[in-house]
């Protein structure tokens, strides 16, 4: 019997050279346009989880009672826990579950600021979902990338993730009154994050002690009137 | 996941647009200084790809590496993520060349 072979169908290639990101770049330009024509200053806090992030702000926002109009986008894999402790703070809050995703993207922050009076604000926080890798990413359309490290992570945390590191403009190290506790050495962590970021501004803070935020608070101020100025 | 999703996305708009019956290879490039880890994105493009034009598809990953630029010396060199300082002057001023990409570069299929 005579075998007829089935031609095969070749195999074509497609060039496509597509950002991966384009869509959320995209909408994360969109979300900078607008808010920098509101002229609100967007932080978005970079952590690994349990750095100390919602306490930071919990105190930022006291602190800043009657002197700027703040509010929080609040971005976890479950539960509104962080979005009722800063409410209890009377500032507005935005609490944006992600589930299975471990980073916020910009469509969620276009959406949060839907919810938002952006032209009675001076200072909107993004707080992302903890972790070091992913939101580093994800642009969302803020201003500046803040991130943070509490002291009991060990001094080298920039350089085991540098990128969250080499694109923050501030580093916060948390809960300093530790310091006496443990076995880190506050110059080699500050050598480290040096290695992937020499531009870097770096800030000790304490949320438990008095005073213990300021160097934090007035990071935030000169940032806001250079905002304000320009 | 959500980079996963995407890529799958595009992937197959480029397939119905160019009527290919089926995707057998996806070519990315993920730069060694990207936010993304291949080993993860992997594992979620086994999850994201079934039911797709890209059910049986490969991935192929190239890591294209850090590539810096001094501004002293004016010369390009081999990065070091954990030290992306320049170290012949140890120069503080640089630009990333490369090592930053997150692109589907091309698809293959019948």
């Amino acid at each position: 019997m005579e075998h007829i072979e089935k031609k095969q169908q070749p195999v074509r290639t497609i060039i496509l050279d597509t950002p991966i990101l384009d869509e959320n770049n995209r909408v994360a330009a969109e979300n900078r346009t607008l808010l920098q024509a509101s002229g609100v200053l967007v932080l978005n806090l970079i952590s690994s989880p349990g750095s100390g992030k919602t306490t930071l702000l919990v105190e930022t926002l006291q602190a800043l009672q009657g002197e700027l109009c703040c509010a929080v986008i609040e971005g976890d894999q479950q539960t509104d826990r962080d979005a009722r402790r800063i409410a209890a703070t009377g500032v507005p809050v935005v609490q944006i579950n992600t589930r299975q995703s471990c980073h916020l993207d910009a469509f969620q922050v276009q959406r949060a600021l839907q919810e938002l009076q952006l032209q009675e604000l001076d200072v909107l926080f993004i707080e992302n979902v903890g972790n070091l890798v992913c939101p580093a990413e994800f642009d969302l359309g803020e201003a500046e990338k803040v991130v943070l490290m509490s002291i009991t992570e060990g001094e080298d945390k920039s350089v085991k993730y540098p990128l969250a590191f080499h694109l923050a403009s501030v580093f916060v190290l948390t809960k300093m009154d530790l310091l006496p506790y443990l076995r880190f050495d506050l110059e080699t962590c500050k050598a480290f994050a040096h290695q992937v970021n020499p531009d870097q501004d770096i800030l000790q803070t304490s949320s438990f002690r008095p005073d213990g935020i300021e160097p934090w608070l007035n990071w935030l101020r000169v940032k806001l009137t250079n905002l304000k100025n320009e | 996941m959500s980079i996963a999703e995407y890529i799958v996305r595009a992937a197959c708009e480029a397939a119905r647009q160019n009527r290919l019956a089926k995707i057998t290879r996806i070519t990315l490039e993920i730069g060694r200084f990207s936010g993304v880890e291949p080993g993860a994105l992997e594992l979620a493009f086994g999850y994201v790809r079934k039911g797709t034009l890209a059910e049986q598809a490969q991935l192929e990953i190239l890591s294209p590496p850090l590539l810096l630029f001094c501004k002293r010396c004016e010369m390009e060199y081999a990065g070091d993520p954990e030290d992306l300082r320049c170290p012949t002057c140890l120069g503080e001023e640089f630009d990333i060349l490369a090592g930053r990409e997150l692109l589907v570069k091309s698809i293959a299929g019948i």
